[in-house]
């Protein structure tokens, strides 16, 4: 019998991959568990497991209180710009981390509003895409109505994203802010980040950037492309563990401008001073508002040192391979069963994941966990995989998208009837 | 026997041992990880390490995480996580089940909590707190009053101890009321239930901030008929460092609560992503993003300890705590001017007592330098928090003692202890 020739070469892809080695440095990688869904939640780093223990007896059992003086205090601006350098690039004091991306959303998103509604009245319209993440949706929605303003939607077809032609249809005079995911966290479309930067701020309106399904997987380059505002996940490509703090990137200039709504005691300029009116300090340290969840923030620091060894390109590259890989095999397996890509063909328009369409596809996945490949579904019939390129190897996209091709083909054989 | 006496105190270090072989609740002290050579009277700031929680946290990110992957979030109940803690807070403040969930910050919580509240009064136009409320409750509110109140932003009215007082403030124009009901420098305990019978007889809605009272004091906030609550859990709950936060909101305003931030997680249906925001019922609205599950690990093993303590217990222990300090500070203390700011009426203390004394901060480094852990708060205050679950009578005695001598000597006065760091 011969070797399956999609075997080979991810035998071959997985020898020559530069970041294959790191692959052991994620718990579970060792097991056959197909893991597809490191865009939702990446896998623990291993050194995470001792770093949180260490900290726990270490820090806050042997240092108490003294732990926020010595340490903790600054985590939120030394892990913001950790991640700034490595994942973003963008330069120090930029970036912070801090609450859910819900949260972050909501105060970069008010205080955007809030500025140009100062500035100029008339600049009443949000405008956000059809399929944006539902939070963003909701939090713009909540903006809109408690600010008396409109969200001005820009239809997209759920197998790509905003485009530069209909950003620019949309903005005008009464945009006062545009909320975009960098890469949709359904079909995976690489929005061109500069180009709508440049639309916006053409059209006198400050641009948010959704980062959450881009950092880590995607190059961001916040300064070159002039972002004005951006939020990131860090529990998806940063394995930073379940619901761990989100970041957030003010650009410099804005800083001192933007007010931000959760005027919060970690925000202020001289916390310990506790007077009674709040006075922002006018750096990023404003966007903060209370005391950071120390115990969430620590893991990710054990991927962003793997990131800032091996660079966001080295990712993106081995990132591009896989996805191009999977998108292979979905051709020769899967297409013949009617399934159809619904993620951007040219890998310079897609992101770290593939979303793949099948009206089966619901029940494939449910079938594909109880055999330890787990990717996940996203309506309309998206089966969509996750390829964390620094834990995700070339054998296991085998793996997981056989599996998906016997699943898929059961199914099909029950409905007709024949199995 | 009493210690509240003002006959020359009969006591000795031995006796303090004595208390502590006699007290209910002494063995829990085992229960957390505290080096040996500290005595630790900061637990009102950040609580000390349950010995359970490394264990926990490690299982939580090795099987919950690391093998259950993104199914954790259904087989090891992730989604409901914040909800069933908040369940299992519930009895440490006089909550119904279902009335409390977590979130992220205090400081979040309460914007989320405060605007809701606001929202149920439109047509009034003030908000009451007090002057001496804990810093970020007062700069969270200023925030919603510019949110709630365009174009002129809601007006702010501030009770103070000299003037005025809450039933000079309240009228019908008074929308909110944000109290602490343990005041984080003092330790003075508001009466809840008269406290929200005022203001409930004004027309307006009470909030109450529990930060320095859970865990250290019983709360009956559904005894006192009160609206909505936040409250702390790094403190005497023993979350960990910025553990989350909790919302109480009455379940009378469920249906109708409009809380500021509308989240995936407050939806109704979160994993159908629907294009309109519907909110969920309950406090389940009251949520906004992904919880910090590791976090609530850590927050999940201490609560293990609460769901088997006695309130009741936890309660005299502390007063005998304070008491015994307070007594002692009198009784040693009174030659170097240190005067007892909290109040010795023991309805009106929470767990902690604040000291007054010149140079202050500097008395406290030496204090630290010595293993005495308390902490300082602008401008004067020396504050000691008494956590009844792991502090000793000794521990009292002992504090006291090195105390004594770092007034007595006036060590405090080297130079090194003025230095101040940026956490006081």
């Amino acid at each position: 019998m011969t070797l399956d020739p999609h075997l080979a070469f991810a035998r071959r892809m997985d020898r020559s991959d530069g970041l294959a080695h790191y692959r052991k440095r994620f718990a579970g990688a060792e097991t056959d568990l197909v893991y597809f869904d490191g865009n939702s939640l990446g896998r623990p780093p291993v050194s995470a497991i001792e770093r949180v223990e260490r900290f726990l007896r270490d820090d806050w059992g042997g240092r108490l209180i003294r732990g926020w003086d010595e340490a903790w205090l600054q985590l939120p601006t030394e892990i913001g710009d950790r991640i700034g350098r490595a994942v973003i690039e963008a330069k120090a004091g930029q970036t912070v981390i801090g609450d859910s991306t819900t949260v972050l959303l909501y105060k970069l998103a008010r205080a955007a509003v809030d500025a140009q509604l100062a500035r100029d009245p008339a600049r009443r319209e949000i405008i956000v895409d059809t399929d944006n993440f539902p939070t963003d949706r909701y939090v713009l929605d909540g903006i809109a109505k408690e600010r008396g303003m409109r969200l001005r939607w820009i239809e997209v077809n759920t197998t790509a994203g905003v485009t530069p032609e209909q950003l620019a249809e949309a903005v005008g005079p009464e945009t006062a802010l545009v909320v975009v995911s960098h890469v949709a966290y359904r079909s995976a479309y690489l929005a061109d980040a500069p180009e709508l930067t440049r639309i916006a701020h053409d059209a006198g309106a400050l641009i948010l950037w959704d980062l959450c399904h881009s950092a880590g997987s995607v190059p961001v380059k916040a300064d070159l492309w002039g972002f004005d505002l951006a939020v990131g996940c860090t529990y998806k490509y940063l394995n930073g563990g379940p619901g761990s703090p989100a970041f957030a990137y003010v650009r410099d200039d804005l800083q001192a401008v933007l007010a931000q709504p959760i005027q919060g005691w970690w925000g202020t300029t001289d916390m310990f001073a506790m007077g009674p009116d709040y006075e922002p300090v006018p750096d990023i340290r404003r966007f903060l508002s209370g005391t950071a969840p120390i115990v969430g923030m620590l893991a990710m620091e054990e991927t962003l040192a793997m990131i800032e060894e091996a660079g966001m390109p080295a990712l993106r590259a081995k990132s591009v391979a896989l996805t191009e890989y999977a998108i292979t095999l979905a051709g020769d397996w899967l297409a013949p069963l009617g399934v159809t890509l619904a993620s951007p063909a040219d890998a310079e328009e897609r992101g770290g994941h593939v979303t793949l369409h099948h009206n089966a596809m619901r029940e494939v996945t449910a079938r594909l966990w109880q055999r330890d490949v787990i990717p996940d579904y996203r309506d309309p019939g998206g089966l969509r995989i996750g390829l964390s390129p620094l834990s995700t190897s070339f054998e296991e996209v085998h793996r997981g998208l056989a599996a998906t091709r016997d699943t898929l083909k059961t199914v099909l054989l029950e409905r007709a009837g024949l199995a | 026997m009493s210690l509240a006496t003002s006959a020359p105190l009969a006591i000795d270090r031995a006796t303090c041992l004595a208390l502590d072989a006699a007290d209910p609740l002494a063995a829990y002290r085992d229960r957390f990880a505290l080096p040996d050579d500290l005595v630790y009277l900061d637990g009102n700031s950040l609580g000390a390490l349950p010995q359970a929680t490394a264990a926990h946290v490690a299982h939580v990110i090795t099987e919950e995480w690391g093998t259950g992957l993104i199914r954790s979030w259904n087989d090891a109940g992730w989604f409901a996580k914040p909800l069933v803690l908040g369940d299992r807070i519930a009895p440490l403040i006089g909550a119904a089940e279902g009335e409390v969930v977590l979130g992220d910050s205090t400081s979040a919580s309460l914007f989320q909590v405060a605007v809701a509240a606001a929202r149920l009064r439109p047509d009034r136009r003030v908000i009451v707190s007090e002057r001496s409320n804990f810093p970020t409750d007062l700069y969270i509110l200023d925030g919603v009053q510019q949110l709630l109140g365009r174009p002129a932003p809601l007006e702010r009215r501030l009770i103070d101890d000299g003037g005025p007082s809450l039933d000079e403030v309240l009228d019908d124009d008074v929308a909110v009321v944000v109290l602490t009901h343990v005041d984080y420098r003092t330790g003075r305990m508001h009466d809840m239930v008269e406290v929200t019978r005022r203001v409930h007889s004004a027309g307006a809605i009470m909030v109450w901030d529990l930060c320095h009272s859970v865990g250290a004091v019983p709360v009956d906030l559904n005894g006192a008929d009160a609206d909505f609550a936040i409250g702390c859990t790094y403190k005497y709950l023993n979350g960990g460092p910025g553990s989350p936060s909790f919302m109480w909101v009455a379940e009378r305003h469920h249906a109708v609560a409009s809380p500021a931030v509308t989240g995936w997680h407050g939806h109704a249906t979160p994993f159908d992503f629907d294009v309109e925001y519907v909110p969920a019922d309950g406090v389940t609205r009251f949520r906004v993003g992904t919880p910090q599950l590791l976090s609530m690990a850590a927050l999940e093993a201490s609560l293990e300890i609460w769901g088997e303590v006695d309130l009741a217990d936890v309660r005299e222990k502390s007063l005998r705590l304070t008491e015994l300090f307070i007594s002692l500070v009198d009784s040693r203390l009174a030659p170097w001017g240190v005067e007892v700011v909290t109040p010795r009426q023991s309805a009106k203390r929470g767990s902690q007592v604040a000291l007054r004394v010149d140079d202050g901060y500097a008395v406290m480094q030496a204090l630290i330098e010595r293993g005495v852990i308390g902490d300082f708060r602008a401008p004067d205050l020396m504050r000691f928090g008494f956590a009844p679950l792991y502090v000793s009578h000794a521990d009292v005695w002992d504090a006291i003692a090195v105390l004594e001598e770092v007034l007595a000597t006036g060590v405090w006065r080297e130079p090194r202890f003025a230095r101040r760091g940026t956490v006081t």
